[in-house]
């Protein structure tokens, strides 16, 4: 009879996980992880802010239309321009060239639609919300001249909406709430698989040799089709965690929805299918990187506990990238995102996010892709090459003169 | 004519400079109980891994049923490691059923077999237990179970009573003859030799990763061993180098003749030097004394 060990692999590997209950503790917790995440990254974010407010007041020249009539020309001192108000489309070319750094518009009747345009420069994410403060600086200013106006008065207290549109090569470029909602889940989707699944993979690979089981099963099967067998039931396991999570965030959406401070109109998220694929790509790729590693470490350690200690460090490599995620999203081609892109354990979440950003280039997206592509298989043949000689390794650690003997 | 389920010719492992086998060669018959012997560290773990392909041999020639392993002979293998562990955590019956699966039956088929050997072993209550609440000789039952749960044509057993108590050992000897009978050969690899005696129809002994006895079991004891003289006696029993070696303790005495000596000869000897001889006995050597002697 023909066997799929393979998958009789997997579904043990399943069946055995999904029945723990620290799969399911882990797989609860991990919303609150991300909101821990968020709090470091946002943190972080505060930080630029501060920056970036800084090289708002940097501006050479921002250029004014102001058929609100309503800014005061005295306050009007440079980097400020005022051009006429026929001048409009004119002005945006001179943002969109470069010319100018900024345009800011003060409608007519602002006073009813409590909103001023923006059109600048893209500057990076971060940074396009950077003439935010100093457009609405100016507007009350020119309104604390003339308070007498019970209306300005009014106009005053109330808080002022923003309109921006951003350019990018000559292209307006969107900046919507549901621009973001497929990279983001991207992003989670690479956690999920990154370090819930790896973990499981570890302690699957570390039960193995504690238990003395391993060479019952190596006289079964091939070690290719145990780590095969593992890994294809951990992408069921971690399958089983996202539909969890699916419906966990759509039932808080749901309930909270009222009370959210934005809302989302599913239909204006942009689906991008080769955006997608490749962000595909570059998750599974992420994952086979820290499963293969896994695998190897679990093999190469005596003991879970040893192993675990071992992992960190390659779980940490992976997810150094948060700590200076406002600067890759604030310089998606900046150096250190360019040089992140292409190390191992970095390479997979900063390239998710640079794909998400549409910082890459087709060029970029295949040189990328190529070298991903070795990691795994590197990743994949020291791997294989730790299983056969550590997991019979029962007592210690599998040193480098074993690994590169004879087996 | 008989059929060689196993073949080892000229059989090296080295790991790194490290040679553990030195040219090893055995065969073993179809249905035949087999016994690989030999000290510690002698090797023999190493040749098993290497004829399953867990380890990779250095050189020589290893085949099973005329073919080297490969992963398709599954089906007809058993083995039982030495280092052996279980899946601690996981039940019982779905243990057993998984490696029935593994080795190739379908789900029903091993259900039912790991039903039947739960009940021989009078473990059908504990089925779906953890097997890390059953005691060591229980989970030692289970990791036999799943060794022959699919009737294996080859047996390999490396060290299979290890750990147990007699009552264990005698039933797992037991079982060993019941497969036999029914048509499995089986390979172990103990250090007790009077399980050998009792249960296997030949040997191979080796040392230092080298064969040093080969055969039937008392065509080994009759090429090897000298016969030693059992001795009860009474006055100081003298030396002699050039007759025999001796060892005694309360007036019994075990000689053994130095070679070409003759048991008559030590006789007519000791009785010349006036010893008084009570009880007078030639007793074969035993696999133990054989063992302990060339290892």
């Amino acid at each position: 009879m023909k066997r799929n060990t393979i998958l009789l692999v997997a579904k043990r590997e399943y069946i055995k996980t999904v029945r723990k209950p620290s799969f399911w503790i882990a797989t609860l917790a991990f919303p609150i992880l991300i909101l821990i995440v968020s709090f470091v990254s946002g943190y972080s974010a505060q930080r630029v802010e501060e920056k970036i407010k800084q090289e708002a007041k940097e501006a050479k020249l921002i250029l004014i239309v102001d058929k609100s009539r309503i800014i005061d020309m005295q306050i009007l001192l440079p980097p400020f321009e005022q051009i006429e108000l026929d001048k409009l489309e004119f002005g945006i070319d001179r943002v969109k060239t470069n010319e100018a750094d900024a345009l800011f518009v003060f409608p007519e009747d602002i006073q009813q639609s409590q909103v001023i345009s923006i059109y600048a420069q893209d500057d990076g994410l971060i940074n396009r919300g950077k003439y935010n403060d100093t457009a609405r600086q100016l507007l009350k200013q020119s309104l604390l001249l003339g308070l007498e106006d019970a209306n300005k008065i009014n106009l005053f207290n109330q808080e002022l909406k923003i309109q921006s549109t951003h350019f990018k090569d000559g292209q307006e470029i969107s900046d919507r709430l549901e621009d973001f909602i497929v990279p983001a889940a991207s992003v989670i989707l690479y956690f999920v698989l990154a370090f819930l699944g790896s973990n499981f993979l570890l302690m699957s690979v570390s039960e193995e040799k504690e238990n003395r089981v391993i060479e019952i099963i190596l006289s079964i099967m091939s070690h290719r089709e145990i780590i095969w067998g593992k890994i294809v039931g951990l992408l069921g396991v971690i399958f089983t965690q996202v539909i969890v999570l699916l419906i966990l965030g759509g039932a808080i959406f749901w309930f909270s929805r009222d009370s959210l401070p934005f809302s989302i109109d599913w239909s204006l998220i942009p689906i991008d299918p080769v955006q997608i694929l490749i962000s595909c790509f570059y998750i599974i790729c992420g994952f086979l990187t820290i499963a293969t590693a896994m695998v190897g470490v679990g093999s190469a350690m005596p003991t879970y506990k040893e192993a675990q200690s071992f992992s960190s460090f390659f779980i940490m490599l992976s997810i150094f990238p948060i700590y200076f995620a406002a600067l890759i999203l604030q310089e998606p081609n900046g150096p250190i995102a360019m040089v992140t892109s292409y190390f191992p354990f970095t390479a997979p979440l900063i390239l998710l996010i640079r794909n998400a950003l549409g910082a890459l280039s087709l060029w970029e997206t295949f040189v990328s892709s190529v070298i991903l592509l070795g990691y795994v298989a590197a990743g994949f043949y020291f791997s294989f090459k730790l299983f056969e000689f550590g997991s019979l390794e029962y007592s210690q650690k599998l040193s480098l003169k074993r690994l590169f003997q004879r087996r | 004519m008989s059929h060689n389920i196993i073949s080892i010719s000229n059989l090296y492992k080295s790991f790194g400079s490290t040679e553990v086998l030195h040219d090893l060669s055995f065969e073993v018959e179809e249905g035949e109980i087999f016994a690989f012997l030999g000290a510690n560290g002698s090797g023999k773990t190493t040749t098993i891994r290497c004829l399953l392909g867990i380890c990779k041999a250095s050189s020589g020639e290893l085949l099973i049923d005329n073919q080297p392993f490969d992963y398709s002979l599954t089906s007809m293998l058993g083995y039982l490691p030495e280092e052996r562990g279980l899946y601690t955590t996981s039940r019982v019956l779905e243990t057993m059923v998984y490696f029935g699966e593994i080795k190739g039956l379908n789900r029903k088929e091993a259900t039912k077999r790991a039903y039947e050997y739960l009940e021989r072993v009078d473990l059908l209550d504990k089925s779906n237990t953890e097997i890390k609440k059953l005691s060591s000789g229980q989970q030692q039952k289970i990791q036999l179970g799943i060794t022959i749960i699919n009737r294996p044509r080859l047996l390999i057993l490396d060290e299979p009573t290890k750990g147990l108590d007699p009552v264990n050992r005698s039933l797992l000897m037991n079982m060993l003859t019941e497969l036999n009978k029914a048509g499995s050969t089986v390979v172990f690899i103990t250090h007790q030799m009077e399980e050998v005696e009792k249960i296997a129809d030949r040997l191979v002994m080796i040392k230092e990763g080298r064969g040093i006895l080969y055969g039937n079991v008392d065509e080994v004891k009759r090429q090897f061993g000298i016969n030693t003289i059992h001795l009860n006696y009474r006055g100081d029993l003298p030396e002699n180098s050039q007759l025999y070696t001796f060892t005694t303790q309360n007036h019994f005495a075990e000689i053994t003749p130095q070679k070409n000596i003759t048991s008559e000869a030590i006789i007519r000897f000791l009785l010349e030097k006036d010893i008084k001889i009570s009880k007078f006995q030639i007793a074969a050597p035993s696999l133990q004394e054989i063992f302990i002697k060339v290892s």
